[in-house]
């Protein structure tokens, strides 16, 4: 009878962005997805309102396909990571009050974008009653799509749980890989 | 100088020569539409269709009888336009002459110029994925007159100077004993380039009540980004403070 071999791990175990990525789509796809797809659409939105006078129509393919089809699919993605969330048995920490109040920002931006999305209707004439819904809303959404976009940041930046928590990790991420190169150079 | 149309329904009689001589000045496609129960053809304006003739049937209770109604309908071209403050990428450009031109190359399709209209003038295509409306002609402006006027054999369309046209509006609103939708009576958005004379209200024939001021959606659309600025400083000071905090701890 052999002795199981089980392979050795490395101590302290690399840290990357990929191995990070990985450990993430490990422990939650959709949250993974739903993380990167919000992070598209907000740098693609911000770019094209602070860019937009300078690039002009070259952001026609990033406003189209970055911030429209990802868009469309972000609402599934988002509507699947909700009903995973209220569908789990156990009581996610997450759930802060800035992921609330996040969670009222996303749900506004969906409304909003989907309104913005059915004006001049070209694909939503296959759904008449949801666009005579939001024709009511449609002056208005472009406004409140931009202004929650903004608040939503200034929310984010300010209280914990936010965009700060996001850009502290980018930072935690590269300080270990820093700290991993240097220990594997000392042996 | 500043020149404008004058668009007068009662000398309308549909025969749809504009709608024609739009298409082919500014090289616009035909469509296949089919009869609609508003009578008109094509039944709205498209990426494609600049202008158009609405029918409108309008009924007296009194006398218990009916009129047809033909309007001249397009971009009203106005002093202070919602849509090209809206626009992100400043496409939309309001000329001194009058026009309001939408630069195609420019256009991202983002719709917002469609929100802020208050007349839902411009109009998206999926194929494209731009947005279009009339140009007022400002290819031709001020040196000839904008192809649907020079076509229309009736002078239901008539172009010149903006203080010329007000003269001639009043006193033909003087003569129908009726209103000016565009300028002195009505002036949705400061003024519009095309002024109505009217021998009814202008509800009869579908004209929308606007403000003479901006919608207060458009100011936030444009202003809101500044809430990066304090977005940004709490964000640098959070940094420094977590920074701060670290090399404190390294310290002990």
């Amino acid at each position: 009878m052999t002795d199981k071999q089980v392979p050795r791990k490395k101590y302290p175990p690399e840290v990357n962005y990929s191995s990070v990525l990985k450990g993430m789509t490990r422990v939650s796809f959709l949250d993974t997805a739903f993380h990167i797809l919000m992070a598209i659409l907000l740098i693609t939105g911000l770019i094209i309102d602070i860019l937009g006078p300078w690039l002009g129509g070259w952001l026609h393919s990033i406003r189209t396909i970055a911030h429209g089809y990802i868009g469309a699919i972000f609402v599934l993605v988002f509507a699947a990571y909700v009903g995973s969330v209220l569908g789990s048995k156990k009581m996610r920490t997450v759930l802060t009050v800035t992921n609330y109040v996040d969670f009222v920002f996303y749900i506004i931006l969906i409304i909003t974008g989907v309104t913005i999305a059915s004006v001049n209707k070209p694909w939503i004439d296959v759904f008449p009653g949801l666009a005579n819904t939001l024709s009511q809303l449609a002056s208005y959404a472009p406004a409140i799509h931009v202004a929650i976009t903004y608040i939503w940041l200034l929310f984010s930046t300010v209280f914990p749980g936010g965009m700060l928590h996001g850009l502290a990790s980018v930072y935690l991420i590269s300080h270990l890989k820093k700290r991993v190169k240097a220990r594997s150079g000392e042996t | 100088m500043e020149y404008a149309v004058l668009v007068d329904p009662a000398r309308c009689i549909a025969c749809r020569a504009c709608q024609v001589a739009c298409k082919r000045w500014n090289n616009r496609k035909g469509e296949n539409t089919t009869f609609s129960s508003e009578w008109t053809n094509p039944p709205k304006l498209t990426f494609n269709t600049y202008t158009h003739i609405k029918f409108k049937l309008e009924y007296n209770s009194a006398t218990d009888e009916t009129k047809w109604r033909f309007l001249n309908w397009r971009c009203m071209h106005c002093k202070d336009p919602a849509c090209a403050p809206a626009c992100p990428v400043s496409a939309i450009t309001k000329y001194q002459e009058g026009p309001v031109v939408i630069d195609t190359d420019k256009c991202i399709g983002c719709k917002f110029c469609i929100s802020a209209c208050p007349f839902e003038i411009p109009q998206f295509d999926a194929d494209t994925g731009k947005v279009s409306k009339c140009t007022m002609c400002f290819d031709r402006v001020p040196n000839k007159e904008p192809a649907c006027v020079q076509s229309c054999p009736t002078d239901a369309l008539v172009f010149g100077p903006r203080e010329d046209i007000l003269q001639r509006a009043t006193k033909r609103a003087e003569e129908l004993d009726g209103h000016i939708y565009g300028d002195i009576e009505n002036k949705p958005l400061g003024g519009t380039s095309f002024i109505y004379v009217l021998d009814s209200d202008p509800s009869v024939f579908g004209l929308p009540n606007v403000g003479e001021q901006l919608p207060t959606t458009v100011p936030v659309l444009k202003y809101s980004k500044f809430l990066l600025v304090p977005a940004a400083i709490g964000g640098l000071l959070y940094l420094v403070a977590w920074r701060k905090r670290r090399m404190q701890e390294k310290d002990e």
